[in-house]
This record gives C-alpha cells, sequence and structure tokens, in this order.
C-alpha cells in the first residue's frame, strides 16, 4: 500500500534563503503526524508542496502515490486542507462560502449539510463569515477541509488563536475525524496538543528535519534522573561527572538534573552515598516533547 | 469550467463591491442623458452658430432613440471601463487580500481555468450591466422622445445592438485583461487598480507619439497601432451604428483613426499578449498566505 505523503528530498530556495532542506518522509495511512517546528522552520512551506501551491526547487511530493507537481488532480482529489489562518469570503455566508469551494472542487451541493453539521455550524450557516468568532472560523475551515471526503487532512496549526475551551472542541473534532481513519497531517507548535493527538512526529528546524519518529520513542530518549542533595553540590557533581554513561549534567543549586537512563538511578543513589553524599530526594523524570523539542532544536 | 464560472459568479454578485459599482455606473449613465437632454433643450432652436448648433443636434439624438443606445455603450466603454479596472482588480486582488487563492487552487489546481473562468465571469457581469444600462436608456430614449416629439422607435435600434454591444465587450477585454496582470503581479487589489488605472490615463495622450502623428506617414502608423486609436475606431463605430456623428463635437480625436478591421485585430492582439501575460505570472508564482 503507498504511503499516503511521501516527500522526497523535498527542497525549496526562496532567493538565496533555504525554507525546506531536502526533505525526505512518509504519513502512512490512517495516522495522525505531527509537523513541529518552531516559527519559520519550513512547516507551512511544506504543506504548500503538498497542495501544490508552492513548486518545489527540487525533490517531489507524493500524495496517494501521484506526484503533485505532475497529476495535481489526481493527487488532490481526496486532500483537505486548513492552512493557517480560516480563509474565506467575508461577504458571504458560511454556507454560500463552501457552496463556492464545492463548485471551484466540481463537488455536489449535498456535501454540505453534513459537513456543517460535524462542526456544528447547521444552525450558523445563514450567517455572514465576517461576523463569525475565531472558533466558528477554525470550525468552518474544518468543515470546508472535510468537502471533498478526503483520505487525507492537512490542518496547518488549527488551534491557532483559540481560546482553551475552543482548542479543546478542535482537538476532540481531529480525534474523531482520525477515529473514522482518515490519516491526518497535523503542523503546529501547540506541543502538548500534538503529544495529545500524533502517534508520529517530524521536527523541522530551518527547513532541515532534525528528528523523525513514534512520540513514544521521542519520549524515550530523553529520560533524566533528577538527584537532589542535602549539603554542597559540588562534591557530587565531580562524581557524577566522571560517571561514563552520563551524557550531560545541569544543577541549581541542590538540585543536579543528569541525563541518564532511569535504571541506572539505584547505582546512582549506591556511588554518592558511598561517597558520603547525602541524598533527600532521587527520581527518574521523562521528557515531555516540549522538552525533546526544546532539547533537539537547540542542540542542532 | 462551467463550475468554476458558477462559483465566480456567487463571489461577484454577492460582492458588495460590485452592487455599488453597478448602482454608481447606472446613476451617472442617467446623469450623463439628463444634462445631454437639459443642454440641448436650452440651447436648441435658439439662433446659434453652425458648429454650436450641430453639437445641439448630436446632444439631442444622443437622448432619444435610438442614438440614446449609443450614448449607453459609449457610457460602458467610457466611464465603465474604469468600473471594469475596479471591478476586476477587486475580483482577483480580493483572493489575495484575503488568502481565498489557496484555499481554492488547493481544491482545484488548473490554474489555467481558474483564471479564464475569472476573466469570463467578470466579461458576464459587464455585459450584463451593459444590458441593465441598454434597457435602462431604451426606457428614458422613449420617454425623452415622447416629450420632446424627436427620435425613431425602439426597433431602429435594437438591430444594430447585438454587435454593438459585443464590440463594447471588445473595448473593455484589454483593460480587464491588463489589471489582470497588474493585480497577479503586485498580488493585491491596490496594484491591479493603480497598474489599471493609471494606464487609462496614460493612453489617452500618448504624450509625445500623439504630437508626432500630426507629422503622418510611419508616424501616424505607429500611432495607430496604440490601444487607444484602435478603441477609438471601434467607439466610433458604436456610434454610428446609432446614427449618432461624435466627430461634430470632437473633430480633431477621430482623424486619422484605423480602419475597424485593424481595430478589431489590434486590440485582439493586446488582449492575447495582456492575457498570455497573466496566465504566465499566475502559474509561475507560488502562492502563500493572506496578504
Amino acid at each position: 500500500m503507498h504511503a499516503v505523503i511521501r516527500t522526497e528530498e523535498l527542497t525549496k530556495h526562496f532567493g538565496r534563503r533555504i525554507a525546506v532542506d531536502r526533505l525526505t518522509l512518509a504519513v502512512e495511512p490512517g495516522e495522525v503526524f505531527g509537523l513541529l517546528g518552531p516559527n519559520g522552520a519550513g512547516k507551512t512551506t511544506t504543506i504548500g508542496m503538498l497542495l501544490g501551491l508552492i513548486r518545489p526547487s527540487s525533490g517531489r511530493a507524493l500524495i496517494l502515490g501521484h506526484d503533485v507537481q505532475q497529476e495535481p488532480e489526481l493527487a488532490l482529489a481526496r486532500v483537505g486542507a486548513m492552512i493557517e489562518s480560516p480563509a474565506f469570503y467575508p461577504y458571504l455566508s458560511a454556507y454560500d462560502n463552501l457552496r463556492v469551494l464545492a463548485r471551484v472542487g466540481g463537488l455536489p451541493e449535498s456535501r454540505i449539510d453534513p459537513v456543517l453539521a460535524v462542526v456544528e455550524l447547521s444552525g450558523r450557516a445563514g450567517d455572514p463569515f465576517k461576523a463569525f468568532s475565531q472558533g466558528m472560523r477554525q470550525r468552518l475551515a474544518i468543515a470546508a477541509a472535510l468537502l471533498p471526503d478526503p483520505q487525507l487532512i492537512l490542518l496547518d496549526e488549527p488551534t491557532n488563536g483559540l481560546d482553551p475551551a475552543g482548542q479543546h472542541e478542535i482537538r476532540d473534532l481531529i480525534r474523531s475525524l482520525a477515529a473514522a481513519g482518515r490519516t491526518i497531517l497535523l503542523s503546529g507548535h501547540q506541543l502538548h496538543e500534538i503529544e495529545q493527538l500524533c502517534g508520529r512526529v517530524a521536527i523541522l528546524k530551518q527547513g532541515r528535519l532534525i528528528a523523525q519518529g513514534r512520540v513514544a520513542e521521542l519520549l524515550q530518549q530523553g529520560h533524566r534522573v533528577l538527584v537532589r542533595v542535602q549539603g554542597e553540590a559540588a562534591q557530587a557533581l565531580d562524581i557524577l561527572r566522571g560517571l561514563p554513561w552520563v551524557a550531560g549534567i545541569e544543577h541549581h543549586d541542590r538540585l543536579i538534573v543528569i541525563d541518564a537512563p532511569p535504571e541506572r538511578t539505584a547505582e546512582i543513589t549506591a556511588i554518592l552515598a558511598g561517597a558520603g553524599v547525602a541524598i533527600s530526594e532521587i527520581r527518574a523524570q521523562s521528557e515531555t516533547l516540549e522538552d525533546v523539542f526544546l532539547r533537539l532544536t537547540r542542540e542542532e | 469550467m462551467q463550475h468554476l464560472i458558477a462559483a465566480e459568479w456567487i463571489k461577484l454578485t454577492r460582492r458588495p463591491l460590485t452592487r455599488i459599482l453597478l448602482a454608481v455606473f447606472l446613476a451617472l449613465l442617467l446623469v450623463q442623458i439628463a444634462t445631454q437632454y437639459v443642454f440641448a433643450t436650452m440651447l436648441g432652436g435658439v439662433g446659434l452658430s453652425p458648429s454650436l448648433a450641430a453639437q445641439v443636434m448630436e446632444y439631442q439624438r444622443r437622448s432619444v432613440l435610438p442614438g440614446i443606445f449609443g450614448t449607453a455603450l459609449g457610457h460602458l466603454n467610457g466611464l465603465g471601463g474604469i468600473f471594469a479596472v475596479i471591478l476586476t482588480a477587486g475580483a482577483m486582488g480580493g483572493e489575495y487580500s484575503w488568502g481565498t487563492l489557496r484555499t481554492q487552487l488547493a481544491r482545484r489546481p488548473d490554474r489555467l481555468r481558474f483564471l479564464l473562468a475569472k476573466i469570463i465571469t467578470i466579461q458576464l457581469l459587464l455585459l450584463v450591466a451593459g444590458l441593465v444600462s441598454l434597457v435602462l436608456a431604451g426606457i428614458i430614449g422613449m420617454l425623452l422622445g415622447s416629450l420632446s416629439g424627436m427620435g425613431g422607435s425602439l426597433v431602429d435600434g435594437l438591430l444594430s445592438l447585438p454587435l454593438s454591444l459585443l464590440r463594447a465587450m471588445l473595448v473593455l477585454l484589454p483593460y480587464i485583461l491588463l489589471t489582470m496582470c497588474f493585480t497577479i503581479a503586485g498580488r493585491s487589489l491596490l496594484a491591479g487598480a493603480a497598474g489599471g488605472l493609471v494606464y487609462l490615463v496614460v493612453e489617452g495622450g500618448f504624450g509625445a507619439v500623439a504630437a508626432f502623428a500630426q507629422l503622418g506617414g510611419l508616424w501616424r502608423q505607429i500611432y495607430n497601432l496604440t490601444i487607444g486609436q484602435n478603441i477609438n475606431t471601434l467607439v466610433l463605430l458604436n456610434s454610428h451604428s446609432f446614427g449618432l456623428q461624435p466627430e461634430q463635437i470632437a473633430p480633431t480625436a477621430f482623424e486619422g483613426l484605423p480602419s475597424p478591421w485593424q481595430a478589431t485585430a489590434v486590440v485582439l492582439l493586446y488582449s492575447a499578449s495582456f492575457l498570455a501575460t497573466a496566465v504566465y505570472l499566475f502559474r509561475k508564482r507560488d502562492i502563500g498566505g493572506a496578504s
């Protein structure tokens, strides 16, 4: 079976600036895939290239096995997208905005009512877009993405600008779409959101892919051991820095944060106790996706 | 293609800008007809110089049937040109400023058909505006004709209308396409409107070329390759179709015009080159977010 999205050495230059640099990734059917990165990392440019809106400088993007540049109609027939902020005609009603999109896509108007119902906007279908709150605009954008009954949905920062209740609503909606078997590419920098929703992620920095994998695997890479000593930390630091399996060490007053596997916790306790260092607390701590993201984007 | 035209039709006809432009366009047509009629009525019959008498006669013909159809089409090709520029710049520029272009092109990636549908719909809308103004002019022409006891019957003008309306649409086409080029190049309504309107103003004179044209020969031939001169031929043909003689009001403006065949060919050639440029720019450029 084809990957739903496959990019091969996908690259985009804007003048001398490289927005996306030889990006190779694959998104499998039915998964919710996160595209992470700080502002300017190349997420929106990547989505633009996947949708044929931005021409790659080199490399290629395939959707459902079809090259987006060579066979755009085939590649994008069952793709729904919401790119950055919701974009609609302010003077048209929600219904008419979707009617325009249905006609542009050659889709039957009978698709409009069901998608408005999915995003719970049926009661406001006749209201002009300019009268909508930010949350309603985001939901209408998701309704527009659902119009072609898509196999693949690209959502670029779908909860941007929403209050916590609105974010929760959209996340529930994304979960229900994923549960219905649709493949979703979710881009953003709301890390807790990506952590909650995505099975796999790719992390971009300055257009380059710096990490890719299952969220659980990425989190496992970043285990730390926290030690709080009773006296001065200097002696403990000297001992710990001499251990070969300690990858890094930080300390804040009496709290020492050691980059080390959690199974070494007992060993650390024994070594420090043997050297006469009094320990008031020791525990293994897993990184959040935010920690992983910050560590990786700082390291590179 | 018809799906795309239907989508464009919804966007354009529901847009407040379109309705405002149409209302102002029709209001100004009424003002023009009323001014001509009042001018002709006030001055008519008094001892006038031959040239002024000819002007009065021309204004009388413009206010009643069938000449009033010429007035309406002249209005469409004059002031209507400015409105067409604003309408076109708004239709395309709005897509860039609202970010709606990317939503639609992500749905239907064939940019050529998207652009053609937009241009066809703008022309259709201008055709409707032309038809509405002709109906309005026809009604007023009948009223003023019965008031003044002048003018012919409605049928006198009707036979000439289809070809004249087609000519009027052809006259607007290069401005629409040129405005489209500017809008796409500048990715904004402002760039399109400014480009189109500046061109309308600049081509009115073509400064030095117009002056050199008085020397005749090659200079005249060069001048007759400008859009404005060829459009003047088509506009004059439309006036003649309804018995008008604008040469009597501005004799020098219509001297040495190109032939109707040349005019049609040159206007089509300009339109084709503007269309090719617009298509090239639109297909080549990346589509970003809202601006």
